[in-house]
């Protein structure tokens, strides 16, 4: 079997591969800008790019703090980093192999900071069915990430336990946490490579108890043509990449309209 | 200073109009929001605007409206108010751009005062409308349910 045959046999079997980016430089520019970004806004200046990145927490202050500053860099990250666009090419063979090439990427990637003890870790949720589950998830650590400063995920079949134990028993929360502490895996996802997930498996965080801020981005892709879900597409989704043949077709239909 | 007609939406649904949204916003909310846009673009709103209900879009009236209130653009609080049935209404953007108006769209923040910018529109409109019309087929859900069995 060879790499990508085992990628896409694990992807099936699993939901999810931590998979190492294709295009390293590509990775390592998209990661300085996000320190840049972030370091402008805090008006703060920059050094090392990992040690900023996992300190960056030094310089800010209370949750509501780290808040807006996400809040503020987000459409800073997704419009001039064009961060969707160097995402896709960083990891272009795991991701053009799980959606094809004619590619709806999410307008606006997601941004986080997850400083150490921070009161409000991502509950436990999975993003299908209000997205669409002909979506893949990436979740791309800018810093080394383990234990408690990356994120859970359930696995297919664990995820699978998990609904079916909701729909026998949904008021047990005790047997829901015991399953959870049971399956859920911390994933260690180091810079340089990013945790590709299906939109259906069940994902959160916990309160990051090391010593670092864990700086991520996560965003998603599907096939053009992929059932949309309930989600606007207009609001959260753009056209990435077409191939010359989807362009002969929408040009097609486009001179019908004009 | 450029003259814009404001498209406000009619929602089916006053609570809940899409999922995680509590409740639709009014007409004065919307009329207030597609002020500031019109003032971004170097403009203002023409004082009647054009009310498009949620599913029927916006119809042929609304091209000699533009024309009596001598618009330079229209400015329409969100998609929807395009749609027409379950089709995005692809002729009446390609119509109003023919004719000279700027197209712009509040909620999901885009401006059409190009011809690329009309293409690229164009197309999305064409990927949706095909994506939707074949996820409500019954052909597509026996697809959908042959792959479940395997």
């Amino acid at each position: 079997m060879t790499d990508s045959q085992k990628f896409l046999h694990d992807f099936e079997e699993f939901g999810y591969c931590i998979v190492p980016a294709d295009d390293r430089a590509e990775l390592d520019r998209l990661r300085s800008d996000v320190r840049d970004v972030l370091y402008d806004q805090l008006k703060v200046k920059s050094g090392d790019v990992q040690n900023d990145l996992d300190h960056i927490h030094r310089h800010c202050g209370d949750s509501a703090e780290i808040d807006r500053l996400r809040l503020a860099v987000t459409p800073i990250i997704a419009e001039k980093s064009m961060a969707n666009r160097r995402i896709f090419a960083a990891f272009h063979s795991k991701l053009t192999s799980l959606v094809g090439q004619d590619v709806l990427a999410q307008r606006v990637p997601n941004v986080v900071l997850q400083p150490p003890n921070h009161p409000t870790p991502t509950e436990l949720h999975r993003d299908a069915p209000a997205n669409s589950p002909y979506e893949i998830v990436v979740w791309l650590p800018l810093v080394d990430c383990h234990h408690s400063k990356s994120l859970y995920i359930l696995n297919r079949e664990s995820t699978r336990a998990a609904l079916e134990l909701y729909r026998l028993n949904p008021n047990d929360a005790e047997a829901f946490e015991g399953l959870l502490d049971a399956r859920a895996e911390l994933v260690d996802v180091p810079y340089g490579s990013a945790l590709l997930f299906w939109s259906a498996l069940f994902h959160g965080s916990q309160v990051n108890t090391e010593s670092e801020t864990r700086v991520s981005l996560n965003t998603r892709y599907k096939h053009l043509f992929a059932p949309l879900g309930m989600k606007d597409p207009f609001r959260y989704f753009e056209i990435l990449q077409t191939t010359e043949l989807m362009r002969l077709g929408l040009a097609f239909q486009r001179s019908e309209d004009m | 200073m450029k003259r814009f007609l404001a498209v406000l939406l009619e929602y089916e649904n006053r609570v809940n109009p899409e999922p995680g949204v509590p409740r639709a916003p009014t007409f004065g909310e919307q009329a207030a929001a597609l002020e500031r846009m019109a003032q971004r673009l170097g403009g203002m709103l023409v004082p009647v605007p054009y009310v498009a209900r949620q599913g029927q879009g916006v119809g042929d009236d609304v091209h000699s409206t533009l024309e009596a209130e001598k618009c330079d653009g229209i400015l329409l609080f969100a998609m929807e108010a395009i749609r027409k049935g379950s089709q995005l209404d692809t002729k009446r953007v390609a119509r109003l751009h023919r004719d000279g108006y700027e197209v712009g769209l509040l909620i999901e923040d885009k401006l059409v005062s190009s011809l690329s910018e009309l293409e690229e529109l164009l197309d999305f409109l064409h990927v949706i409308n095909a994506v939707r019309t074949r996820d409500a087929s019954t052909s597509w859900a026996e697809v959908v349910a042959i792959e479940h069995r395997r």
